[in-house]
């Protein structure tokens, strides 16, 4: 366990190297998604966790592996199954006969980077566990409260398939990832470039750490520093509220929140000291869409059109 | 077109009155649209194109309904120019001007002109056709607009369309007050609906429509405001019947009271005016019926040579006239054939072939006109047929919305006498009109066809309505009329010189009869006219007026001139001997008749009697060349007509359009660093937005620059926006980076061109 207040920001053109490591990095595993690594990206210098929804096998878990090899961290992976218990994902106590003393088995949510494969799996108990983790940076396992470490970024992954032997997320949960993203299939010629890589030695094998643990906690920090004025916060707070006259549940304001994290992060992609409306509006789809439902007479709409619909109509400024 | 609804959206109000105003702003566009189409319709019904205009009228409803959804509104305004253009293009091709194509077109925009200096649309020889081709374009657009919810812009359109014909006297007030109460409607309603108006501010629209109504018909009651609020030529005083008849306007409408004014126009000098019948001196001559009044068409030209002689036999008649005070007509018997004297190189012949000065006459202004008095036989009038007559159909033409019973009521007393050719046809009429009908100025206007409410709802009228009856009558009958009007003989002074007053204004009828020309004939019972006439003038004798006399009258006293030598007559002398007694006489007694008829009231109703059809162009100035007064009601109307075009104006966006580009050229003065860059980022974004586009409303600058790349952006527009982007979003900018913004947008807008080209195209583009 660390002390988070000792640690200093990177200046910007440091994070921006940092972000830009980790997403090259990134991308020599999961090639053609470099939309997606970037999100991926700037949602863990926002502290965020993501949602990935897709089909099996367009290179979720690896997506999540490489990003924990990039920053050297530890990578602890949950299979979500209908039979998983919350101890499973916390850790339990555990009986030590030669001490004759209690002690704590850490689960695989004390790492850096946790991949829940299939939340959608699991019955609601097991989920909230994990969300609990996520939100409050913390378990509680027989009464004691125990930290995560820091940083810890959760990767869950839905299929977008077979969804009548799922458990669908509940609003409230959903609401605890920053973004939702989804991978999509490669291109043709992307598609023939993983072949060649994958064939023989897996390139994932290979990957050296972009940075450390360390860096990655700076630049956290940094991107909390980056400024965000007030023509900003209106332009977020009107894209929100937006959403919530156009559909049946819109973004909450915690998702207004995330959205402003995510925006700094992308201005440190960008090597921007300060947020524009560019980077809000790059984050809004990922951000909101998940958290909007449009509800029964949508006639076909979706959450991510009311979000494309939000950019379309709100004034950048007014 | 940007849509509101889009984004905002509307609080389900318990009073959402969107759908009904809307509906409320389409009627008042089809208010305004009807004003104005009634207004060509009324025109049309005079010659006959009034189904062709409404079918094309109706066509240019369906194709604006039909386009609306599919069309732009630039393309619209396209379409619309070219239905004018085409429309007017038509017109001056078909309409035989003499002269060629260039003739054709400046004749037009002379015509267009005079048109808008009051004179009425009907004078145009194609009156019709022009309607018909200038219809189509102004209703197109304007409902057009509508339906794409620019109320304002559909409301200018209409409402200078209705304006034109204010400005030519064809709009009458019920007209025109229905049109702006449309207008107000339109605007009012569609912006409420534009903003999503609840019931209380519908209220305020309403009860502002019914203030423009009520206030406009009560404003009559006002001291000096009779009739007319709403037209910029009012009228404050009752028309004397001088006016109604005798003036140099190229209409005459009939109806209503009319009064006599005493005064003296003129002093005829001839020594065979007196031989034959009694003279009538005519000044002008109508062509063209419109069923409430007369007007003539065709163009007045200058005065170049002796016209024709008659085509019957003629005797010569010399006539000296002398202009007694300022006045814009020329008597003459008919026919005049030559000019002389001091006014010669002012004079225009009109298309009545009668004489006219381009300038009023000065009192003292005298001219020799030279007639030949047609003396045809009897017999040849009688016999003559006009079977091979060929003469302009304007002479036969009555307005289509004439009703059937004048023809019949005319078939009914011809066919009581033997009457067979055109002139016993025509004497059989004069008489019965003579007979049947008695003499009044004081009478209601007529509310329908003229000849028609004579015949059947009157039982006395004055001059205008019998010769107006004569000339319908006859015309019914295909007989070639024209309705005249001059003076009649007025006071005979001595045997060769006759005084002629206002009173002596008087209308009569022409015929045509193959063979001999255009022979007089005067419907009007004499003597009751003569007799009003004289009480009119004795009583402004009583009251000291000093204009009734000239030297010569007054000698008089009253009396008609008699053979009896007199002492104080110094210009008569020679000719006292030979006067003609019996006439005289007659005249005499007529004269000395006690006045107690009644002449002229002023006590009209509030709202009727005065004539809602004309807004009245019976100009006093005009007529007498007094100097023009500062009318209080012009200028009211005059100051309301600006305001109302201000306000069209900044609603049209011409107004806005010129600030943001006076905004878009200067750079205000200096502030903050940040705001600077602000002011110049915003001049760069109306440049932009005129030279490629605006940018749209979820669309960052940093996006809508880069689309602009790809149409070749100059590179400074970038750096400008890096600097205002620093300083709204990021941690501020210096005064330097805040002059290169700036400098760098002078730069631009100086090379984009002057500010007049902004202007043009900031219009353009519909503001």
């Amino acid at each position: 366990m660390q002390d988070r207040s000792t640690t200093d920001p990177l200046p910007v053109e440091k994070a921006t190297e940092l972000a830009e490591a980790v997403s090259d990095n990134i991308e020599d595993v999961i090639i053609g998604q470099r939309d997606a690594v970037e999100h991926l990206v700037t949602g863990v210098l926002a502290r965020g966790h993501v949602l990935l929804e897709d089909v099996p096998g367009v290179g979720k878990t690896m997506l999540a592996r490489a990003l924990a090899r990039s920053i050297d961290g530890e990578f602890r992976r949950v299979q979500f199954t209908p039979d998983l218990l919350p101890s499973d994902v916390t850790g339990t106590n555990v009986f030590n006969q030669k001490t004759q003393e209690f002690e704590f088995r850490p689960g695989p949510i004390f790492a850096n980077v946790v991949l829940g494969d299939e939340i959608n799996r699991a019955p609601p108990k097991t989920q909230s566990a994990l969300l609990e983790a996520m939100e409050e940076e913390q378990v509680t396992v027989d009464g004691v409260t125990r930290a995560v470490p820091d940083p810890m970024v959760v990767i869950a992954t839905q299929n977008s398939v077979e969804p009548e032997r799922t458990y669908e997320l509940p609003m409230a949960e959903v609401d605890r990832f920053m973004k939702k993203l989804s991978l999509g299939y490669p291109n043709e010629r992307d598609e023939q470039r993983v072949l060649e890589r994958v064939v023989g030695q897996h390139p994932i094998d290979e990957l050296e750490p972009a940075a450390t643990v360390d860096e990655l906690r700076q630049a956290q920090r940094t991107v909390a520093s980056i400024g965000v004025t007030d023509p900003i916060r209106a332009y977020a707070t009107r894209l929100t509220r937006y959403t919530r006259e156009n559909a049946q549940l819109g973004v909450s304001p915690r998702g207004t929140i995330k959205l402003l994290s995510a925006a700094q992060a992308r201005a440190v992609l960008a090597g921007r000291e300060y947020v524009i409306p560019d980077d809000v509006q790059v984050e809004a789809r990922s951000v909101l869409a998940h958290r909007i439902r449009v509800g029964a007479d949508a006639s076909g709409r979706t959450g991510m059109d009311v979000a494309e619909r939000a950019l379309e109509n709100v004034p950048v400024e007014q | 077109m940007i849509d509101r609804d889009d984004w905002t959206v509307r609080d389900g109000h318990p009073y959402d009155l969107s759908g009904r105003l809307r509906i409320g702003a389409l009627v008042g566009m089809l208010l305004l649209t009807a004003a104005y189409v009634s207004v060509l319709y009324e025109i049309t019904t005079v010659v006959g194109e009034s189904r062709r205009l409404l079918a094309v009228v109706a066509v240019a409803l369906l194709v604006a309904t039909i386009l609306a959804p599919i069309v732009e509104p630039r393309r619209a305004a396209t379409i619309a120019l070219a239905l004018l253009g085409g429309g007017l293009g038509y017109y001056v091709l078909t309409v035989p001007i003499p002269g060629g194509l260039l003739d054709s077109i400046v004749s037009m925009i002379g015509d267009t002109l005079a048109l808008l200096t009051g004179l009425t649309v009907l004078r145009m020889t194609e009156v019709g056709l022009w309607a018909v081709c200038f219809a189509p374009a102004p209703v197109f657009l304007s409902w057009y607009l509508t339906l794409h919810r620019q109320y304002a812009t559909a409301t200018v359109v209409g409402g200078v369309t209705l304006s034109i014909f204010v400005l030519t006297g064809d709009a009458g007030t019920l007209t025109t007050l229905l049109g702006v109460v449309g207008a107000a409607a339109a605007i009012g309603a569609g912006d409420l609906d534009a903003h999503g108006a609840t019931l209380p501010e519908a209220d305020v629209l309403a009860i502002v429509l019914a203030t423009m109504i009520a206030v406009s018909l009560l404003v009559s009651a006002v001291p000096g405001g009779e009739a007319q609020p709403l037209t910029p030529d009012v009228e404050g005083e009752r028309q004397t019947m001088e006016e109604s008849v005798v003036t140099a306007d190229e209409q005459r409408s009939v109806g209503g009271p009319v009064e006599l004014s005493p005064e003296v126009r003129f002093t005829i000098q001839s020594e065979e005016a007196g031989d034959g019948d009694t003279p009538l001196w005519r000044t002008n001559a109508y062509d063209r019926y419109t069923g409430d009044g007369w007007v003539q068409s065709g163009d007045t030209v200058d005065y170049s040579g002796e016209l024709d002689p008659p085509e019957s036999d003629s005797e010569s008649v010399v006539q000296e006239v002398r202009a007694e005070t300022d006045i814009g007509v020329m008597p003459a018997l008919w026919k005049p054939t030559d000019v002389a004297g001091t006014q010669t190189q002012n004079v225009q012949v009109t298309p009545a072939e009668s004489f006219a000065p381009t300038q009023p006459l000065s009192a003292g202004d005298t001219y020799t006109v030279y007639s030949e008095r047609p003396t045809p036989s009897e017999e040849a009038l009688v016999t003559a047929d006009n079977e091979d007559v060929s003469i302009d159909e304007e002479y036969t033409s009555l307005p289509d919305d004439t009703p059937d019973r004048v023809g019949e009521a005319t078939e009914e007393i011809l066919n009581d006498t033997d009457a067979e050719g055109p002139y016993e046809k025509a004497e059989v009429i004069e008489s019965w009109l003579m007979e049947n009908r008695g003499y009044s100025l004081d009478v209601e206007s007529p509310d329908g066809d003229v000849t028609d409410e004579f015949l059947f709802e009157m039982e006395e009228g004055y001059c205008v309505y019998f010769a107006t009856s004569m000339a319908t009558m006859l015309r019914t009958q295909d007989i070639p009329t024209r309705y005249v009007v001059g003076y009649s003989e007025g006071q005979r002074v001595s045997e060769d010189e006759w005084v002629l007053r206002g009173t002596n204004a008087h209308a009569w009828v022409e015929v045509y009869i193959e063979g001999e020309g255009w022979v007089t004939f005067d419907p009007t019972p004499p003597s009751d006219r003569v007799s009003t006439a004289d009480e009119v003038v004795e009583e402004a004798r009583e009251d000291g007026d000093e204009d009734v006399d000239t030297e010569e009258s007054a000698a008089l006293d009253g009396d008609e001139w008699t053979p009896t030598p007199d002492p104080e007559e110094n210009r008569t002398d020679d000719d006292q001997e030979s006067g003609d007694g019996p006439e005289i006489n007659q005249t005499v007694d007529e004269a000395v008749a006690p006045g107690e008829g009644e002449v002229v009231h002023r006590d009209e109703e509030l709202l009727g009697g005065g004539d809602i059809d004309d807004p009245g162009d019976f100009d006093l100035d005009e007529f007498e060349g007094d100097e023009p007064g500062l009318d209080i009601e012009r200028v009211g109307a005059a100051v309301a007509l600006m305001i109302g075009i201000a306000a069209g104006v900044r609603r049209s966006g011409a107004a806005s359009a010129a600030h943001q580009t006076v905004v878009m050229r200067w750079q205000r003065a200096r502030g903050t660093p940040d705001e600077d860059a602000e002011q110049a980022f915003r001049r760069l974004s109306y440049l932009l937005a005129l030279e490629y586009r605006e940018r749209r409303r979820g669309e960052t600058v940093s996006a809508y620059l880069s689309s602009l790349d790809r149409l070749g952006l100059d590179d400074r527009a970038h750096r400008v926006a890096e600097i205002r982007q620093r300083a709204r979003y990021g941690d501020g900018i210096d005064r330097a980076e805040a002059e290169e913004a700036i400098a760098i947008v002078d730069d631009l807008v100086e090379e984009h061109g002057g500010l007049v080209t902004m202007m043009r195209e900031r219009i353009g583009q519909g503001g």
